[in-house]
């Protein structure tokens, strides 16, 4: 559905995007993590033809996706981290708006995502929280049907119980064959929508795997107590190597676990 | 996105129209009785001002209406509606990339062609609109006052408009190659109106005219001879086709955020 191949994009001196490369099978969740500065923006600004790549390809349905493609953006939706609208639109106008970009009825689908995020229509974008104003950007992002959405940080601002009511939405669009790109912080939800997560670190992929096999994986977390201060460290290869390392120590407390998501995201970054 | 655009910029419309309409009442209701206490007086007055400052200040007579309307009158309405022009030319592809809307906008499927294509056609709407309807108050105040020759007060009335579609024009084009401003809006139409008056001062500077738009649409000329110059008509096409293929070709290859 959608592939990227060595993706560069410098902002003069400054790194964007190394050399990124990764694959969104149709209809999975690709979760696609990594700290601030890593390169998720830019790369999501790249696929979105807001700023323009410096090398790489980027392929959408088998064919490359160039700006002004019209055609193509019609079956991709895009909800940015900080959703920028029309202050002086009321929510209904703005769906209305969005409605007019696309050669079928959107309106429907547009008033029943509000309603289910409990958006006031009549309200103007201008009067609105940063939590509700993400709402009628998860909202505009569905409504043309999308056969991709590409999501920045979807559910940042929102209350839980909103957040719940997305994942709901995610979940629901993924059901009926909706492919998305989902960059989070959010490890929680990761775990819980994503099918395959891609880690991205200093502008380069460092780890593409399986949510499953990321989270089941033969990793282990070793958390010990060594003179009264409690360490820990991800481990994973052969057993008889970590028992001669911890022979050397003078342990009070030895703990071994498996490790969560975040865990293992911290382990990639140190 | 043609209908939103209008409506995004009505109110600033509704200001300028009003602006102006007010003002335009106000002198053609007032007029009667300056002409009465001494209009005569006021033009042998002038007359003992040197030649060369009366034409750069377009000061002919103003001891009709009419006298007024095409000195003083249409230097206020060009220098402002040029103004009112570069500030929608400023503002129209600029405002979404200032706001933060054009991360919206241009991830729709609409092309950037069609993005500056429509709001361009919505802005020539309302500055078309503003100069009919500063023509219309100018006619029904010298209809009111005295005599209207209807040809030549629609002559000098809507021949500007080839003095506000180049200011348009650049003001978009600057806006797209670099940042726009209001500052920058303001600024273009007065230091060319003051490059007017400079070259009207001295022969030797004389050819500072050919490089300002506000030479398309010489009033004085217009009432001496009841015509625009063909030759006005298309320079200002032409340089206002010029800068639109500019801004369009640049605002292509532009990254949008």
């Amino acid at each position: 559905m959608l592939r990227i191949t060595n993706l560069k994009k410098y902002y003069g001196q400054t790194r964007g995007a190394e050399d990124v490369s990764f694959s969104v099978k149709k209809g999975e969740i690709f979760g696609f993590i990594g700290p601030n500065g890593a390169g998720k923006s830019t790369t999501i600004r790249c696929i979105m033809n807001l700023i323009n790549k410096d090398g790489g390809s980027i392929e959408f349905d088998g064919k490359e996706l160039i700006k002004n493609d019209v055609k193509a953006y019609e079956k991709i939706g895009y909800l940015p981290s900080e959703p920028a609208l029309y202050k002086e639109l009321k929510v209904i106008d703005m769906l209305k708006y969005n409605d007019s970009f696309y050669g079928k009825d959107t309106l429907p689908k547009g008033l029943a995502y509000a309603q289910k995020l409990q958006l006031d229509t009549s309200k103007k974008i201008g009067e609105l929280s940063l939590g509700n104003i993400k709402k009628v950007g998860i909202v505009l992002s569905f409504m043309q049907d999308p056969k991709l959405v590409i999501m920045d940080e979807a559910t940042s601002g929102l209350d839980p119980l909103m957040q719940e009511e997305v994942y709901k939405i995610i979940l629901d669009e993924k059901n009926q064959g909706t492919t998305f790109l989902f960059s989070s912080h959010n490890l929680m939800e990761v775990k819980k929508l994503c099918d395959t997560v891609g880690i991205i670190k200093d502008g380069r992929i460092i780890k593409i795997a399986s949510t499953n096999s990321l989270t089941t994986t033969e990793a282990y977390k070793v958390k010990y107590i060594e003179n009264g201060e409690e360490k820990s460290l991800i481990y994973k290869d052969d057993i008889n190597t970590l028992i001669k390392e911890l022979s050397t120590k003078k342990l009070d407390k030895l703990l071994i676990e498996e490790p969560n998501l975040e865990e293992i995201f911290m382990h990639y970054y140190e | 996105m043609f209908r939103r655009e209008l409506i995004i910029n009505l109110k600033g419309f509704i200001i300028w129209a009003l602006v102006f309409v007010v003002t335009f009442a106000f002198v053609f209701a007032m007029y009667p009785s300056i002409i009465e206490s001494g209009g005569e007086e006021i033009d042998q007055m002038l007359q003992s001002f040197p030649k060369e400052m009366l034409e750069a200040m377009n000061m002919t007579s103003i001891s009709t209406a009419f006298g007024w309307v095409s000195s003083e009158g249409m230097i206020m309405v060009i220098l402002g509606v040029s103004i009112y022009s570069s500030m929608l030319g400023i503002n129209a592809v600029y405002r979404e990339k200032k706001d933060k809307t054009i991360e919206y906008l241009a991830t729709k499927p609409v092309t950037t062609g069609k993005i500056m294509t429509k709001k361009v056609l919505a802005d020539i709407c309302l500055i078309v609109a503003l100069t009919v309807i500063i023509a219309i108050t100018i006619m029904i105040g010298l209809a009111c006052t005295e005599d209207l020759d209807v040809k030549l007060t629609l002559l000098m009335t809507l021949t500007p408009i080839l003095v506000y579609l180049p200011f348009y024009f650049l003001s978009l084009f600057l806006s797209v190659a670099f940042k726009g401003n209001a500052g920058l809006a303001m600024g273009i139409p007065f230091i060319m109106y003051v490059v007017l008056i400079i070259s009207k001062l001295a022969d030797f500077l004389e050819k500072l005219k050919y490089i300002n738009p506000y030479t398309l649409s010489d009033t004085a000329y217009i009432v001496k001879n009841g015509e625009i110059g063909v030759e006005n008509i298309i320079i200002s096409l032409v340089l206002s086709a010029a800068l639109f293929a500019g801004a369009y070709w640049m605002y292509g290859k532009k990254e949008m955020v």
